[in-house]
């Protein structure tokens, strides 16, 4: 699917920065995934990844890269000490737009600011429960919270906000790892019998689906690799008296393709001439 | 339109009819395209076959026991399998699935970053590795990179511009000499900077108290 037959960058690079692993194998996926659909779609000449805990890492990713016009876009969740301070210093940024040894460096948005990140958690909500009338479904999107991830608290509120004026949901609200609303108290902040929780998470890491499902009462004990993926086929769970539906991480959709090329136009649009504004606009149709 | 990296390797190819880059080799084939095995695999008979790029990342993610190899540069990539690839861009792609970066790092100018520099600019939780200091760092260079148990790649840094590393054999610094010690034209794995394997181990040996 090409929703942007307009947008062409064959001269340009794209990076998109993760954060990887050294632990879990299934951390990077996404971001692979995502790079591959890009790369196949033809938008940019030359397509990358890096990563924290992987390779390539931030460092070493220019030498993958001839365009001399690049954007890097960052798959995180949220603004945070990554996108602000890591990912910057190991890049060797300095703003937005860095020009350096004959190259143009675009610093964009992490894909998890984007507003179009609403419509991957409609389409997760939907795949989960798809019987399920919306209006008799409490959405439970769930977020880290504190610590590192700061803003990913404000991501996940700016999320639940949007889909409440939507008015599709019975109710939608906020839940977190490690600050209140606590997710293990899933029961308590909901009202309807359905429940449907969507990780607002760039990967199935340890998070989603070992944390989350403990802190749920799905699983008593983090569950060991060979069966992780079972915590998301095991739908519909009765338990605490309600029927709850757990999905897997917002960032696997194939849908967050997309949401990397809304950065990478919300970029020029903040960014560039007006020419490329007026057809980065135009493209600007997602949700 | 072919990109430099991709005429680079195209051109290399055309020289020579086989490389070896890490483990793996690369041979040029008569009718076109390209065969990547491997390097102790040559010649088998009974080799899984692919054709498509993306399979090197399945084959560079765990070892033959299935475990996960975070660090593609470790010895011990999984053998029994052999890549059909049509031309010099699928190649470049499987090759940046094996070892992230290194060719394009290979062809360039290498620009070497010592150890000091690269601990004194970590922030968070790995500022502390800063406090390494030069003979433990010395003695965790040669754990972390011992190219029989850890990793193929060529170290082109120093622990800083005047501390050279001591626990590590010759060739390990030199980007023409083969790490495996095969006959043959080899492309190094150059290490342009210490990892974040590395500076998570200098956060480790600071935090652990001396006995």
């Amino acid at each position: 699917m090409n929703t942007k037959p307009l947008f062409r960058k064959p001269d340009s690079a794209l990076i998109i920065a993760g954060h990887g692993s050294t632990l879990n194998p299934d951390s990077s996926d996404p971001t692979h995934l995502h790079a591959r659909t890009l790369r196949e779609r033809g938008v940019f000449g030359e397509v990358a990844v890096c990563f924290w805990k992987e390779e390539p890492s931030f460092r070493q990713v220019f030498r993958m890269i001839d365009a001399t016009e690049i954007y890097i876009v960052p798959n995180f969740i949220s603004e945070g000490y990554f996108t602000k301070t890591v990912l910057p210093r190991e890049l060797g940024l300095d703003a937005a737009v860095t020009v350096r040894e004959g190259k143009t460096i675009n610093y964009c948005d992490p894909v998890g600011n984007h507003p179009n990140m609403t419509r991957l958690i409609l389409q997760r909500a939907q795949e989960v429960a798809p019987d399920l009338a919306p209006e008799e479904v409490s959405l439970v999107i769930v977020g880290h919270g504190t610590g590192l991830n700061e803003n990913s608290a404000r991501a996940v509120r700016a999320q639940v906000e949007r889909i409440q004026e939507l008015g599709r949901f019975g109710e939608v609200v906020d839940a977190f790892m490690e600050e209140t609303p606590n997710v293990a108290d899933w029961d308590k902040i909901t009202t309807r019998q359905n429940v449907v929780i969507v990780p607002f998470f760039i990967a199935d890491g340890l998070h989603s689906y070992e944390d989350i499902p403990v802190l749920l009462g799905v699983e008593s004990a983090p569950t060991g690799a060979a069966s992780r993926q079972d915590v998301f086929r095991r739908n519909p769970y009765r338990i605490r008296g309600r029927q709850l539906f757990y999905g897997s991480a917002i960032g696997t959709s194939p849908l967050l393709a997309d949401v990397i090329l809304d950065q990478v136009i919300a970029f020029d649009a903040h960014n560039r001439d007006p020419l490329t504004t007026g057809s980065a606009r135009d493209a600007l149709t997602l949700v | 339109m072919e990109y430099r990296i991709t005429g680079k390797l195209r051109t290399l190819l055309e020289a020579e009819r086989r490389l070896f880059f890490g483990e793996i080799q690369i041979d040029r084939l008569e009718g076109g395209g390209y065969a990547v095995t491997h390097h102790r695999d040559a010649g088998r008979g009974d080799l899984i076959l692919h054709n498509d790029a993306y399979a090197a990342r399945e084959i560079a993610k765990f070892d033959a026991a299935g475990n996960y190899r975070p660090l593609k540069s470790a010895p011990n990539l999984q053998r029994g399998w052999k890549l059909i690839l049509p031309d010099a861009e699928s190649l470049r792609l499987a090759l940046d699935f094996f070892y992230p970066a290194m060719l394009g790092t290979w062809l360039g100018t290498p620009r070497p970053v010592h150890l000091r520099e690269t601990l004194n600019r970590q922030t968070g939780m790995y500022r502390v590795a800063a406090k390494l200091m030069d003979p433990e760092a010395d003695r965790l260079i040669g754990e972390v990179c011992d190219p029989k148990a850890k990793c193929l790649k060529t170290i082109l840094w120093r622990i800083d511009e005047h501390t050279p590393i001591t626990t590590l054999p010759p060739e390990k610094f030199d980007l023409h000499a083969d790490l495996l010690g095969r006959t043959g034209r080899c492309m190094s794995l150059p290490c342009e900077e210490a990892c974040n394997v590395l500076v998570a181990a200098a956060r480790e040996v600071v935090k652990t108290p001396a006995e």
